[in-house]
């Protein structure tokens, strides 16, 4: 049987572990009913806020995928944990491909720097590597925030997370890897911008020139999920978060 | 508390499986600093070993196990960071892609250790709860189910090496 002593170790591991668990991080409650666009810090304007969040509805109707935006003005943990944290206890994404995205972003204030960090939830580790979240925020992110201009920065970065998400090109594509056959280049940049402007009807085509090479064409302009990106079609339920899983997968940056 | 057993069991293959990643990524570090900073032989030896020892199979979820992978891992953690801290003088290698990549895959294993560690506690707290209050302790000890050891938080910041430039 146990003895005092071990019990009063355990009751010492106990306080040390509800100690430990304390710090980690007190998220913003889970929006009801389930809101994609999280701007805590006051980087958008309303109308700006409301447009963003229609976008993200719509591709989380169309694709499952949901990417949640939050911005922050202050974090009492490392922003990666926060935004794990974040994706977790919402359940940001579907339960059964754990595919969502939580961006957040700290804005510079103060002394303190800006930071922007894009986690990704279990099911999108594959087609949202950490070397390409980091790169999304350094490239897409990074240069408009610098000079405060958060909407841009947060567009030009959805704008690769979503066709990324979606499967419209891989993330070595974007990195920029030699390309094959110059015409089958051609066709296949002529096939992307007509087949993402088809699903993506209010945003603008697609430049698809952003890694400047295509790999086999076939795959993905039958939209073909192969790739690791997700299309389910239908309904993710408009109103609430899927209980997507986040493993503390993504990347960031700050300025 | 079979129930319970199984969902320590399965966060513990969670941890395994991210320091597993962690591990994984140090041969291509290695090799790519010593393309640029051959003489840290002494520096990138330590993170080697460090690694050989770390990947050493475990002893379970008891206290002892744990903390003995605690001290494994976090070895290794402090090798890696002694690693960064010598990176620090060669900016060539600093700017490399390939470095600033494994650079980024070695913060995203941090992040998931971090995760994992801390789910993995909430599974062993769960159980070790359910084992240690009557009646389920009877059955507990009768059964032979065991107390299930924690990941103590690191002194100062967590064990992640990170660099700032």
């Amino acid at each position: 049987m146990k003895n005092s002593n071990k019990s009063k170790l355990f009751s010492l591991l106990t306080l040390f572990l509800l100690l430990t668990l304390s710090v980690s991080g007190r998220v913003p409650p889970k929006p009801k009913p389930a809101r994609m666009v999280n701007d805590y810090a006051s980087l958008l304007l309303p109308s700006q806020v409301r447009e963003l969040e229609e976008r993200l509805l719509h591709f989380s109707r169309e694709s499952s995928n949901q990417i949640v935006v939050i911005t922050l003005k202050e974090l009492d943990n490392d922003i990666a944990a926060v935004a794990t944290e974040i994706g977790e206890k919402w359940g940001v994404g579907g339960s059964k491909f754990n595919n969502g995205v939580v961006i957040l972003i700290k804005p510079k204030w103060g002394i303190e720097d800006g930071q922007a960090f894009i986690a990704t939830g279990y099911g999108l580790e594959g087609a949202l590597p950490d070397a390409l979240c980091r790169r999304i925020v350094e490239r897409e992110m990074i240069p408009h925030f610098k000079k405060n201009d958060y909407k841009e920065g947060i567009d030009a970065a959805l704008k690769v997370i979503m066709e990324i998400a979606q499967g419209e090109y891989s993330f070595k594509e974007y990195i920029g890897e030699p390309e094959g056959s110059p015409i089958a280049a051609i066709l296949v940049l002529l096939a992307v911008v007509i087949f993402v402007v088809a699903i993506t009807r209010k945003g603008p085509p697609s430049s698809g020139g952003k890694g400047g090479g295509f790999r086999s064409p076939v795959p993905f302009i039958f939209g073909a999920p192969s790739r690791g990106g997700f299309r389910v079609g239908g309904p993710s339920g408009g109103g609430s978060f899927g209980g997507g899983r986040f493993g503390g997968g993504g990347a960031g940056g700050r300025w | 508390m079979v129930k319970l057993e199984e969902e320590v069991n399965s966060s513990w293959a969670q941890v395994e499986n991210v320091y597993q990643r962690r591990a994984d990524l140090i041969p291509n570090l290695v090799s790519t600093v010593k393309g640029y900073a051959a003489h840290e032989s002494e520096t990138l030896q330590a993170v080697i070993d460090a690694r050989a020892r770390a990947t050493q199979p475990t002893a379970g979820t008891t206290p002892d196990g744990i903390a003995q992978v605690q001290a494994a891992q976090g070895a290794l953690s402090d090798a890696l960071s002694r690693l960064m801290v010598v990176v620090e003088r060669y900016p060539d290698l600093k700017a490399n892609e390939n470095f600033k990549e494994l650079q980024s895959q070695l913060e995203g294993s941090e992040n998931r250790i971090t995760t994992e560690r801390q789910r993995f506690n909430e599974t062993a707290r769960r159980y070790n709860s359910t084992i240690r209050q009557f009646p389920k302790n009877i059955l507990a000890s009768l059964f032979n189910f065991e107390e299930k050891g924690y990941f103590q938080a690191m002194e100062g910041a967590e064990s992640a090496p990170k660099v700032e430039f």
